[in-house]
């Protein structure tokens, strides 16, 4: 584990990052199924209901968070792999 | 189950679940739309052998259901035997050939409902086929539109490199990065909720296919980059051969791996986007039936619990799913 882990972190940061937008959309049905009132049924709801202001705001606010999440990811690779930080190529 | 027979059972389910789609309207007794309202929720028909006298019939038979009341509806007494190949509503072969012949029905006013109804009466084991031809021709129509338009971008990118691969890209990964759903209900929902069946259901493929070309084409990219070195790449340039032939002649079949894995990985996830945009009611309208709105009504609890029938469209879709998923594996396999 200690020896594979540094090895595997590369990937999983960047699938990490990569996985976000996946994690919305199915976070959106889930909250849909059951009712919760998150920013998924937020946003069925305004479009049924034409609500152009909201489906701006609610895209944006998803847009916001998956650019923000993946550099948080970029930001950790740097962290964590010394040659993404100075640049060796 | 070993590998190979694992990949031969699931080729064979998938041309079987396909054939029966294609067949759609044949194998089902009656038109998906036709309602029957009293007859609401009714679970389904059994089939019977042994008569209540104890009577064995060769031909099958079902009895008719008696409406007392919207809570009490049983077999009643009269005999309906199995029909089959028997005239009755019109309908399209594969969308093409007009029909009447169906495989398989009773006679009037006695109905045979194999998978039972929903809350409109409407025969479930109709809707299964003909939503089953929504969601599977979404689902295909869908990832051939989304490999052409990648296959198109990938090419540009790995072939010609500097701006164009750098410009591709970073269209890309917008593709990419933004939520799949949110953009797919954004889109639906800026478009009119009101078009024809025809053109609702043209529409929705069409924005499924258009958000998700992005991972087709970074791969694409990704082969062509390496294809573009090899030796016989540079002598037919070389020797003057255009753009398009080497496209045509030595990259594009290259890529056929890839495009092939990838097809049948993207037609499982397009036909599930479909479902799930149906399921929220953002798909295709009613009364068209697709998998998903059949899902839909599950939603509510006293249909959750009291009519397991409405659960019948979720096991061809697994099935389908899981053959697609295998063959996508086996194609995969001699690059790892």
């Amino acid at each position: 584990m200690r020896y594979a882990l540094p090895a595997a972190a590369n990937p999983l940061i960047s699938l990490f990052g990569f996985s976000l937008a996946g994690l919305l959309s199915a976070s959106m049905l889930v909250e849909v199924v059951i009712g919760w009132p998150g920013v998924g049924p937020l946003l069925l709801e305004a479009i049924l209901a034409r609500d152009v202001y909201v489906v701006i705001s609610a895209v944006m606010l998803s847009s916001v968070l998956v650019i923000f999440g993946n550099l948080v990811a970029d930001l950790l690779l740097g962290a964590t792999d010394p040659r993404i930080r100075t640049g060796v190529s | 189950m070993r590998k190979s027979n694992q990949l031969r059972v699931a080729v064979y389910a998938l041309i079987a679940v396909h054939a029966v789609m294609l067949l759609g309207g044949f194998i089902a007794p009656y038109d998906y739309a036709v309602q029957n309202r009293e007859y609401s929720f009714v679970p389904p028909t059994r089939i019977h052998v042994i008569d209540r006298l104890g009577h064995f019939h060769i031909h099958p038979f079902i009895y008719e259901l008696r409406y007392d009341s919207p809570e009490d509806i049983e077999e009643g007494e009269q005999v309906y035997p199995l029909r089959f190949l028997i005239w009755g509503a019109e309908y399209k072969l594969a969308g093409l050939l007009p029909g009447r012949i169906h495989l398989f029905g009773v006679d009037e006013p006695a109905r045979i409902f194999l998978l039972g109804t929903d809350q409109y009466g409407r025969d479930q084991l109709s809707r299964l086929l003909r939503g089953g031809q929504i969601s599977l021709l979404a689902g295909l129509m869908a990832a051939a539109m989304s490999i052409g338009i990648g296959l198109l971008f990938g090419m540009v990118a790995g072939y010609y490199g500097r701006l164009a691969d750098e410009a591709v890209m970073r269209l890309a990964e917008v593709f990419m990065v933004l939520p799949w759903l949110y953009l797919l209900l954004a889109v639906k929902g800026f478009l009119p909720l009101n078009l024809g069946p025809t053109r609702g259901f043209l529409l929705v493929t069409l924005v499924i296919g258009l958000v998700g070309w992005a991972r087709p084409a970074r791969l694409i990219r990704g082969i062509v980059l390496t294809a573009k070195e090899r030796n016989y790449v540079i002598a037919a340039r070389g020797f003057g051969a255009s753009d398009l032939y080497i496209f045509r002649r030595h990259i594009l079949p290259q890529t056929m791996a890839v495009v092939l894995t990838q097809a049948t990985l993207l037609v499982t996830t397009y036909s599930l986007s479909e479902m799930t945009l149906s399921f929220l009611g953002l798909g295709v309208n009613e009364p068209v039936p697709s998998w998903g709105n059949m899902l839909a009504s599950l939603q509510q609890y006293h249909v959750l619990t009291s009519y397991w029938w409405m659960f019948a469209p979720a096991f061809p879709a697994i099935l389908v799913f899981w053959g697609y998923y295998t063959v996508a594996n086996s194609l995969q396999e001699p690059t790892q």
